[in-house]
């Protein structure tokens, strides 16, 4: 074979073409490694702004997570905890595991550094007392804070705030939860059981998607060895716990489903060829195409989207297809070479040409990861025809075999293909009388019920600590931002929310004109000596300093990190600032309506799962505007290539199998979603390659083995997906299932009317 | 903060327990046999110009836990139970302050006969017929340097040395405190 110069000539440029590549790559990845980006938000259209304002809102709260320990018995040791935390913080990506939140403040640090503002901060009562005026109030506290049995507070403070304002103040921000103190383990009681808490900080890279799922599965390992030892239970709370199971599952589903498809594609042509050479053809052109699909994008791109190559999947069934009809072509025609190449040149080029045109039209949108999966599938539906032309043309394999005599196909009464096509359009109008689009971003929620059980019972026992809701707010500046943060704290107050349940940093930060009012009224009440308790322990030089040294305000640079670490940061953007008060509850967004009536400036609800939503409906209009413009166009080519009526009749083939494919998953689903959608893009790439085969080979025994072959794998392949318990993949797979069998039935009930009939 | 309270009383109501206490146990026995008397609390602070004085009743019922009542200089009743320490309100109600504290379970261990749990608050020493508490957990440690408790032969006194150098001291007193009641 390699004797023949022609031949020769084409595998040498078979192979230059794929070293030019892999050098390009090679040469590519040296200047700059490829990155790829696991995070699920930058393939959705949300703003950049909506994008900063959530991530410092869920900042605090995404990179940490919790576990709680029980033992049946609650025979749980100090030693346990000790032994497994410290386990636990040797895993990389873990950045603090600690037993109480508040063991690494340094209480006697944050209250030497309030205490440098001894008259700008007053507690809420205190402060209450001053709009009243009421400045018996903080003679009273005075004595009452040193009647206390022990207050450290009051000695951390008292010697640079003497009035007890600040002991008063930081008293007031001691956070009231539902935990109990055995020593340093904090634990909940429920149902005579004792809960203990392990609390975690992750860094920033471990909730990706590529991270989070060993950094759980080294947690579950430590857990599982000392569990097993100590017989204890654990609950678990936190995102990254979601994001690993999701991850997970969704990987081991693909590596079942696609190892099971690549079983069956291999059993098939195995079956079909009772050769090997078929087989490695087919793995060849699949893993080639695959590779120099990747190759082009990691050019292209120097950040890859994870989930480009879960939609770039398809391009397997479309390379499988191609491989099919080369060999059954050889097989039957005994051609070889730059012979079998011209015999199958124009229907690879026209069903070739109609998926790249599609895909390129993908392109068009402006959604990074879909722009990806058009280049990947472009160019490895490209290099998939130009192997079929080159390499599976000279080496096809299937040529050694005696030539064979077509069997005769038994042509289907013409009715039949009336009959799909009718009950075609009955089921998509049917479906149509009910049409839904589901965007709602929860309906793709894939957490395993045992996390959502478990974050549940934690809920219970401890309150709803994890999620909070976000309401956010801007202003020209920081301290008009700080009494903005007021007025809204104010104002949700008004409207029944406990002051203690919303977290800003503006519980740590007065603005400047509260601090001031503050220092002004303690000031005038030591001149007009009001307390009188004070100024008889206090030394008469202290009170002559505090009225006549300059009030000093607290700022922002002033609040400790690990205070300010624990709430939403001001992000400054577009030359504003922007605040994040949260609260651990439900804030509807008619709160929201009722709080914006009470304020006069705008404040917006951070609803992420509705922001997903919006960009998911963003999303899946798009595809809407590709698929209608991927069907024009290739109408257009079969029209250009069969003339207007037959290609028509061409075209109308794929489009309801994609549209009933479509239609039948509703049916069985009750919506369609962006992944139905995403399914039907290969439904109408598959299909188009079976009709145009159809036309340009006529309905002849290969031709049909072929468009059985790549059905059945494709069909099987996907279909397989249906058993997943990912809605995406689900839905993806239920769609590609109905709609390439849909596909494989109009074509084989497609009357020679409109078939070139060479059989 | 609270954690400190809590600890304290449990040491006032055990010091109670036995004039010449040799462990913590014996303070236990007391506080079951008598849990009703008075106290008087001396702060020692750098910047005061006087020590402030406080005094007032404690009362301890198994069954509803703790009463700790301030009745001069100011009126202000603590209740310490199981749930965590609550301020009774002038109607009655009480408020829960905090819960985050070992207050309740180490109070409830200590009475119901397990000392264990103090022991792993404090490094308990005997020094010149004193009981000495020296804090191991971490955030005790950063505020409070030592307790001791001294019992006489009808009070006794328990001293709190902060680690700023700051000093409260409680006397301990088996009697109702008698307090005029104030001018109508």
């Amino acid at each position: 074979m390699l004797g023949n110069t022609r031949n020769a000539k084409t595998l040498i440029l078979w192979l230059a073409v794929s070293v030019i590549l892999a050098c390009a790559v090679l040469l590519k990845l040296q200047q700059q490694p490829i990155k790829f980006n696991a995070d699920i938000l930058d393939v959705m259209e949300i703003s950049q702004h909506d994008r900063i304002v959530t991530a410092a809102a869920t900042q605090p709260f995404y990179h940490r997570a919790l576990l709680l320990f029980s033992s049946p018995n609650n025979t749980l040791t100090e030693d346990y905890l000790r032994r497994v935390q410290h386990l636990l913080a040797d895993i990389p990506l873990v950045k603090q595991v600690y037993f109480n939140p508040q063991q690494n403040m340094d209480f006697q640090a944050i209250a030497k550094t309030y205490s440098a503002f001894p008259l700008s901060l007053l507690s809420d009562k205190a402060l209450a007392a001053r709009q009243r005026n009421n400045v018996e109030y903080i003679d009273q506290q005075y004595i009452r804070m040193l009647s206390q049995l022990a207050d450290p507070l009051v000695s951390m403070t008292i010697q640079n705030a003497p009035l007890l304002n600040v002991a008063d103040w930081l008293a007031d921000k001691h956070p009231t939860s539902h935990w109990l103190q055995q020593g340093d383990f904090l634990y909940v009681k429920d149902g005579g059981k004792r809960y203990y808490p392990i609390f975690f900080e992750f860094d920033a890279a471990a909730t990706k998607l590529d991270q989070a799922p060993p950094t759980i599965a080294a947690i579950q390992q430590v857990l599982q060895q000392q569990n097993t030892e100590d017989n204890v239970e654990y609950l678990s709370s936190g995102l990254i716990f979601h994001t690993a199971a999701i991850t997970s599952r969704a990987e081991f589903e693909m590596t079942l489903f696609g190892g099971l498809s690549i079983l069956g594609i291999v059993l098939l042509t195995l079956l079909s060829f009772k050769s090997i050479w078929p087989l490695a053809n087919i793995l060849l052109l699949t893993a080639s195409s695959a590779a120099a699909g990747m190759a082009v994008l990691i050019l292209v791109s120097n950040e890859i989207h994870l989930i480009t190559l879960v939609f770039a999947i398809s391009l397997i069934g479309i390379a499988v297809d191609y491989g099919y009809h080369i060999l059954l072509m050889a097989r039957h025609t005994q051609k070889q070479g730059s012979a079998l190449s011209k015999h199958i040149a124009p229907a690879l080029i026209v069903g070739g040409g109609s998926t790249l045109l599609s895909y390129l039209l993908l392109y068009a949108l402006p959604i990074a990861f879909l722009q990806q999966v058009s280049i990947f599938v472009g160019s490895g539906v490209l290099f998939a025809i130009f192997t079929c032309l080159t390499l599976l043309s000279i080496w096809p394999g299937t040529i050694k075999n005696p030539p064979l005599k077509e069997p005769k196909i038994t042509q289907l009464p013409a009715w039949s293909y009336k009959l799909t096509l009718y009950t075609v359009v009955i089921i998509i109008a049917v479906a149509l009388m009910q049409w839904r689009f589901e965007d709602n971003i929860k309906s793709f929620n894939s957490t395993p019920q045992s996390l959502i059980d478990s974050e549940t019972h934690i809920a219970r026992l401890i309150g709803n600590q994890q999620y909070p809701r976000f309401i956010s707010f801007s202003a020209e500046n920081t301290q008009q931002l700080l009494q903005r943060f007021e007025s809204v704290r104010s104002a949700l107050i008004d409207l029944g929310y406990q002051n203690a349940q919303l977290q800003g940093i503006d519980q740590w930060l007065p603005s400047h004109a509260r601090q001031q009012a503050n220092a002004d009224w303690l000031k005038q009440g030591l001149v007009n000596n009001d307390f009188k308790t004070i100024n008889a322990y206090t030394a008469p030089m202290v009170i002559d300093t505090l009225i006549k040294q300059p009030t000093t305000l607290l700022s922002l640079d002033a609040v400790p990190d690990v205070i300010a670490q624990h709430y939403p940061a001001i992000v400054h953007l577009d030359e504003r600032d922007y605040g994040i008060l949260s609260y651990l509850g439900v804030i509807s967004p008619d709160t929201v309506a009722l709080l914006q009536k009470q304020l006069s400036f705008p404040v917006q609800l951070l609803d992420q799962p509705q922001k997903l939503t919006q960009a998911m409906l963003m999303l899946r209009q798009y595809i809407l505007y590709f698929l209608g413009l991927a069907t024009c166009a290739i109408s257009l080519l079969m029209i250009c290539r069969y003339g207007f009526l037959r290609g028509l009749k061409v075209a109308l083939t794929p489009v309801l199998s994609a549209l009933g494919g479509l239609a039948l998953a509703h049916l069985i689903m009750g919506f369609v979603t962006i992944f139905h959608l995403l399914a039907s893009i290969l439904i109408l790439t598959l299909v188009v390659d079976y009709v145009v085969f159809c036309q340009e080979h006529g309905k002849v025994h290969h031709v049909n083995k072929a468009i059985n072959l790549s059905a059945i794998t494709t069909a099987l392949g996907f279909g397989m997906f249906v058993f997943s318990a990912t809605p995406a993949i689900q839905q993806f797979g239920l769609t590609a299932l109905l709609g390439i069998t849909l596909g494989w039935i109009m074509c084989a009930t497609l009357p020679t009317t409109i078939t070139k009939n060479k059989g | 903060m609270r954690v400190l309270i809590g600890l304290l009383l449990v040491v006032c109501l055990g010091a109670l327990a036995d004039p010449k206490p040799t462990n913590i146990d014996a303070l236990r026995q007391f506080t079951l046999t008598n849990p009703v008397g008075t106290f008087i609390q001396k702060k020692h602070i750098k910047v005061l110009s006087q020590p402030f004085i406080s005094k007032g009743e404690y009362h301890f019922e198994p069954a509803n836990g703790l009463t700790w009542t301030t009745i001069e200089p100011v009126q202000n009743q603590l209740m310490i139970n199981a749930k965590g320490i609550s301020e009774i309100q002038h109607d009655g109600s009480s408020k829960l302050m905090t819960s985050d504290n070992a207050i309740s379970a180490m109070m409830l261990t200590l009475f119901m006969g397990n000392d264990q749990q103090l022991s792993k608050e404090f490094v308990v020493e005997k020094r010149l017929g004193c009981l000495a508490l020296i804090p191991i957990n971490t955030q005790i440690k950063l505020m409070i340097d030592l307790i001791t408790f001294c019992p006489a032969d009808d009070q006794a006194v328990l001293s709190i040395i902060e680690v700023g150098g700051n000093k409260t001291e409680i006397q301990l007193l088996p009697i109702p405190l008698i307090i005029p009641p104030p001018n109508p």
